[in-house]
């Protein structure tokens, strides 16, 4: 019976250095920085102008506070059902920020100052994305739409934005099964390409366009997604393995 | 003793209802909102999405699905899944009230709905490093309100007399446990592909108990809106959809396999390749649970589980 696990050394890929402003309109012009505060752009994306967002309504429903290790809210788009957890400093579109999660409520901040959102209920918004928020929509069932050119400059800013690891072991040879092999996301930052893909700390990823993947070669996931075509990555949700097809536009 | 004798009588009201009801009262078509589980994955030792293994939407008689029992005294019965692998019933964008909104959205409406939802709302939160094993998983009251979500939609756009069937769901720990005893492969795959590891990787079994009993929190939870939007005592089924759900109460209130939520899974009822997801015998078992529990359905709890 042959067992073999082994960890392959990680493999950082580093994000690509960028000066990343954080303040309200260092790189905007003044006429500019008068528009996205108008607008109510709190959280604002280094070198860019007002035609670099756009604005829509929708509702939001705060559906509760986990007060644990990890203190967060559970907060649920109503137009689509997504969810997001959010945590204090956290932003929800570019208008609000998570100032105070409170058993029962959260409050967040705006331009225009600060609003309460108490559990089970709704709140109209105004949700301002930056074309780098939409560079990669979901639109469920694992289907994403990609857009190349702002994907391109995600990439360009802020690079794969993760980190991985090669996993590989031989199963017994009484259970049949072929040796398993898998990358490993062991950090990723939600504003690099893999981020805005969805992936998380903790995802494994098996294969791109039925090629096996590893740790080197998230460089070229991040490549592809910003090249018109389709791309359709294997991915392992605790232990459930299925395809995310991503359509590159 | 005295909770089983009551869920007997209504079995049998149900029953009687059943067999004098016209065939008009039965669905002719069926969806659900569900995660790998009801995508049926793995059940057969194969790495991927098996639905025809499926205890709700299979064609396998081996499984004996919902579906396969359905197409047994209804003709031209239809369906149409909605369940997707990773999904959660709170988080992402697959979650139930993203499920539901698109069965409200399907062009003939189903008047049978299946939900079986949760298990990766737990696998998915990260271990806690404080004395509560527990404490980073939803609140209670965030599970309850994602629940609500969903039931409300469905309550809203499904068909006068349609039901809504939510089961509960599987205690993690012990599908850990069906894993520890099947093979010393299993903790090997869990860590290879970072499969629950809020569960897998802890090596406590008190800790490990204490995810459990969130599960049985979130399983209360459910069975209380269930009953709630059931008797419509919400407010939200103003059109009288049924809802039923098969939980009875936890493993500490003596309850042991008498619902998804208390089956102590055991290692042949699990697939080898990932250890945590049932395989065929794991499907048929909840297909057959499910059926008894259906207010179509008919059968025995126990039987379900020799």
């Amino acid at each position: 019976m042959k067992l073999h696990i082994s960890l392959a050394a990680t493999i950082l890929v580093a994000v690509t250095g960028c000066s990343v402003g954080s303040g309200s309109g260092e790189d905007s012009s003044s006429a500019d920085d008068a528009a996205l505060t108008n607008m109510g752009v709190l959280v604002r994306e280094p070198a860019s102008t007002v035609k670099d967002y756009q604005t829509g309504p929708t509702k939001i429903r705060l559906y509760g506070v986990q007060n644990g290790d990890d203190t967060f809210a559970t907060i649920a788009d109503r137009s689509t059902w997504k969810t997001m957890s959010v945590r204090v400093g956290d932003t929800i579109g570019r208008g609000y920020r998570v100032s105070a999660i409170r058993p029962g409520s959260i409050d967040l901040d705006t331009v225009k100052g600060t609003v309460h959102l108490a559990v089970g209920h709704d709140l109209d918004v105004k949700m301002i994305q930056h074309r780098f928020d939409t560079s990669a929509v979901d639109h469920g069932k694992h289907t994403w739409t990609v857009t190349a050119a702002s994907m391109a400059d995600v990439h360009t800013r802020y690079g794969v934005g993760a980190t991985a690891e090669d996993r590989s072991a031989t199963p017994p040879s009484d259970t049949g099964l072929p040796p398993q092999a898998a990358v490993a996301l062991l950090t990723v930052d939600p504003k690099g390409v893999l981020g805005r893909l969805g992936f998380h700390d903790g995802d494994v990823l098996l294969s791109m366009n039925d090629t096996p993947l590893t740790a080197a070669d998230l460089e070229k996931i991040a490549d592809r997604v910003t090249h018109p075509g389709t791309v359709t990555l294997v991915v392992s949700d605790q232990g459930a393995r299925h395809p995310v097809t991503i359509t590159v536009r | 003793m005295k909770r089983a004798s009551a869920v007997g009588l209504s079995a049998a009201i149900v029953f009687t209802l059943g067999v004098t009801a016209s065939a008009s009262a039965l669905p002719t078509k069926q969806s659900n909102a569900g995660d790998s589980i009801s995508q049926g994955f793995d059940a057969n030792d194969h790495p991927s999405d098996q639905p025809q293994e499926s205890w709700v939407q299979g064609t396998d008689s081996a499984v004996h699905s919902v579906y396969s029992r359905y197409i047994e005294i209804v003709p031209n019965f239809q369906q149409e899944p909605e369940s997707v692998s990773g999904a959660e019933m709170i988080g992402g964008t697959n979650n139930f009230a993203a499920q539901a909104s698109r069965i409200c959205s399907q062009s003939t409406l189903p008047q049978h709905v299946s939900v079986l939802l949760g298990g990766n709302d737990v696998c998915n939160r990260p271990k806690s490093s404080s004395g509560d094993a527990a404490a980073n998983l939803y609140s209670v009251e965030t599970w309850t309100n994602g629940l609500r979500a969903g039931l409300d939609q469905l309550a809203a756009c499904l068909p006068q007399g349609a039901t809504v069937q939510v089961m509960s769901m599987p205690r993690v720990d012990q599908l850990y446990s069906a894993g520890h005893d099947k093979s010393f492969w299993c903790p090997i795959t869990w860590s290879l592909f970072n499969i629950c590891r809020v569960v897998t990787g802890e090596g406590n079994a008190s800790r490990r108990a204490q995810i459990g009993q969130r599960v049985d929190e979130y399983n209360d939870a459910l069975a209380g809106e269930v009953h709630a939007y059931d008797a419509n005592t919400n407010g939200q089924n103003s059109r009288g959809i049924k809802f039923v759900t098969d939980w009875q109460g936890s493993i500490a209130d003596g309850a042991n396999n008498t619902s998804l939520g208390t089956h102590l899974f055991n290692k042949n009822e699990i697939n080898i390749v990932d250890c945590f997801h049932p395989n065929k015998s794991g499907q048929r078992e909840l297909a057959c649970l499910a059926w008894a529990t259906n207010p179509d359905g008919s059968g025995s709890i126990p039987a379900c589980f020799q």
